[in-house]
């Protein structure tokens, strides 16, 4: 019977003007039958008529019964409603103009900023399984009086964090620098001295062209190295080329083994190259002074296993280290580890009060459009008041002007809703490129749930005061 | 008038069901029909007729289409459909009992409880 009431309805929706002639026709036709049936009977023409009509009822309100029978009624009302909200938003332009723009600016640029410090600040920069992903700092001291220092972490460290932790799969490693390419002695470019599990960690798979490094590559004679997208199109002129081609990086010979596309472990913006972290010594880089196992010079970041807490791997790798310290006397190390966030940074208190700044300023933009767009409403609530009251004269129930007042903020959020979407799609993009010059290799797509909360949140105050002000009297 | 029964809540969908199973008929028929069947004992209030069609024919129980009438006009005939016909039936066999019920409760004396 589903089916039936489907068809019928589709059927009176699509064919309205067809059902509507027809129904008028049926109705017209039992009065005239009806006035008929009655002259048989004996009385006047005009007495008759009248008897007919009111045993009948009005037509029009037989009409809509019958409407309401065919389940239309709810439709033509919200069409109604939607029609009347577009001719009153017309009518007030300037003020339905004054409440967009300031719906758009209020939750747009709000979510847009909020967007990007979370992206920056507040979660860990990758996009895949963002869950899984842990950052490792390192803390030590020479002297058991005095605080331990973050600091990076040594090889012989990440090389047992690696091969026994079991709360962790792919500990990666690597190191920042800057260097001379193609014996550009006036500009340095992004070398990151990696671990060969530093693009899956960061959720990469596939070269772009060419392959990524593996382990082979950190026990080899041959120096490799994978180039950015960016560096080979800049530097390289997109060479389709360039696998197996020698470069020079700080007057050394590498060879190119790939290049890879956009990823989240991408730390420059102008383009840079990945070694294998073995190749410091041949690259000239890192300090002389300290013996081996004590240079501290690597970054660590992993994927937790299935099952296993941050908590978990901290003890873990705390249990490691002080293994480790066995093996320097006098030396006292623990770790820290984080979700990989900028704001968890070990004291990074800097980053907490601007982060904190930051979103206190976007409260305030919110609680002022907040304000602003429900002054607006209100004032209009205000000289809209006779408008209502002979409204409920002509017999418009509550809640039909309740509605009608509702149509017309939620389409005054629709549109609202759509500008602002745009500026949240091109605030953090347009920040990003302002702010710092390190390319962010994550994305920076806007977080739905702020955008809906902060837009919930301006609509339902915008809603709630413009019905609290409209006292529609108890009819 | 007076000797004219008051129509039970939800028994109009049943009369017009009924009234349609024995032959298509226009909205004025039908009412013509129940006060015949009826013999004059039941008037059906003319305001509530088409609001209970159309929703019958929403229901998909009855279906209507165009004629023409015994005066020569154009009128909209409703016939009975086959789901119309089983809730005919469903809707008739409830009646009885119900009407069995009403009339066992009803006769109840006083030894009897």
């Amino acid at each position: 019977m589903r089916v039936a009431r489907l068809r019928s309805w589709l059927r009176a929706v699509f064919r309205r003007s067809r059902m509507e002639s027809d129904m008028d026709a049926e109705l017209r036709m039992h009065l005239d039958q009806h006035v008929a049936g009655l002259v048989e009977s004996g009385l006047s023409p005009e007495a008759v008529r009248r008897k007919a009509r009111l045993e009948l009822g009005d037509i029009e309100v037989q009409k809509d019964k019958c409407r309401t029978s065919l389940g239309l009624r709810f439709w033509d009302e919200i069409r109604d409603d939607l029609r009347f909200a577009l001719r009153s938003l017309n009518k007030q332009r300037v003020l339905s103009v004054n409440v967009v723009l300031t719906l758009m600016l209020g939750i747009g640029i709000s979510s847009g900023v909020f967007t990007y410090v979370d992206a920056m600040a507040l979660r860990a920069p990758v996009d895949n399984d963002r869950k899984s992903y842990v950052q490792i700092f390192s803390l030590f001291t020479m002297d058991a009086t005095r605080p331990m220092n973050v600091i990076s972490a040594t090889l012989e460290d990440y090389l047992a964090f690696r091969d026994n932790a079991r709360s962790l799969r792919s500990v990666t490693a690597w190191a920042r620098y800057d260097l001379n390419f193609e014996s550009d002695h006036l500009n340095t470019t992004r070398a990151m001295l990696v671990s060969d599990n530093f693009f899956s960690v960061y959720g990469l798979q596939k070269a772009k062209l060419g392959r990524l490094l593996h382990l082979g590559d950190y026990a080899a004679l041959t120096p490799v190295a994978v180039l950015s997208e960016n560096l080979w199109r800049d530097r390289f002129e997109s060479d389709p080329l360039i696998i197996g081609k020698t470069i020079h990086v700080s007057d050394r010979l590498v060879t190119v083994v790939g290049v890879a596309p956009r990823f989240a472990g991408e730390t420059s913006k102008v383009g840079e190259a990945w070694f294998p972290y073995t190749l410091t010594t041949y690259l000239g880089l890192g300090e002389h002074w300290n013996p081996p196992g004590e240079v501290r010079w690597l970054e660590l970041a992993a994927r937790l296993n299935p099952g296993f807490s941050r908590a978990d791997a901290a003890t873990e790798l705390r249990l490691l280290v002080s293994q480790q310290d066995k093996l320097h006397p006098g030396r006292k190390s623990s770790v820290i580890v984080t979700d990989g966030s900028l704001i968890h940074e070990p004291n990074n208190t800097r980053i907490v009060l601007v982060v904190s700044l930051i979103v206190g300023v976007l409260i305030l933009v919110l609680l002022i459009s907040c304000a602003n767009v429900t002054t607006l409403l209100l004032s209009r609530a205000d000289a809209r008041q006779q408008e209502m009251g002979v409204r409920l004269a002509l017999g418009a129930s509550r809640i039909r002007i309740i509605r009608m007042l509702v149509t017309e903020a939620l389409l005054l959020a629709c549109v609202a809703g759509i500008a602002s979407l745009y500026l949240t799609y091109h605030v953090p993009t347009i920040l990003s490129r302002w702010i710092s010059s390190a390319t962010v290799g994550f994305s920076l797509d806007p977080d739905w749930r702020v955008f809906s909360y902060f837009t919930g949140s301006i609509l339902l105050a915008g809603i709630l005061a413009g019905l609290a002000r409209t006292q529609i009297p108890k009819s | 008038v007076s000797k004219q029964l008051d129509l039970l809540q939800g028994t109009l969908d049943l009369l017009i069901l009924k009234a349609v199973s024995l032959g298509p008929l226009h909205g004025y028929g039908i009412l013509l029909r129940i006060q015949q069947i009826s013999r004059d004992q039941l008037e059906i209030l003319q305001g509530s007729l088409y609001p209970a069609l159309y929703r019958l024919e929403h229901q998909g129980w009855i279906r209507s289409e165009w004629g023409e009438s015994e005066n020569k006009r154009r009128a909209k005939y409703y016939r009975l459909t086959a789901g119309g016909r089983r809730q005919l039936e469903e809707e008739t066999e409830k009646w009885n009992r119900m009407a069995e019920v009403m009339t066992g409760i009803l006769r109840a004396a006083p030894e009897e409880v």
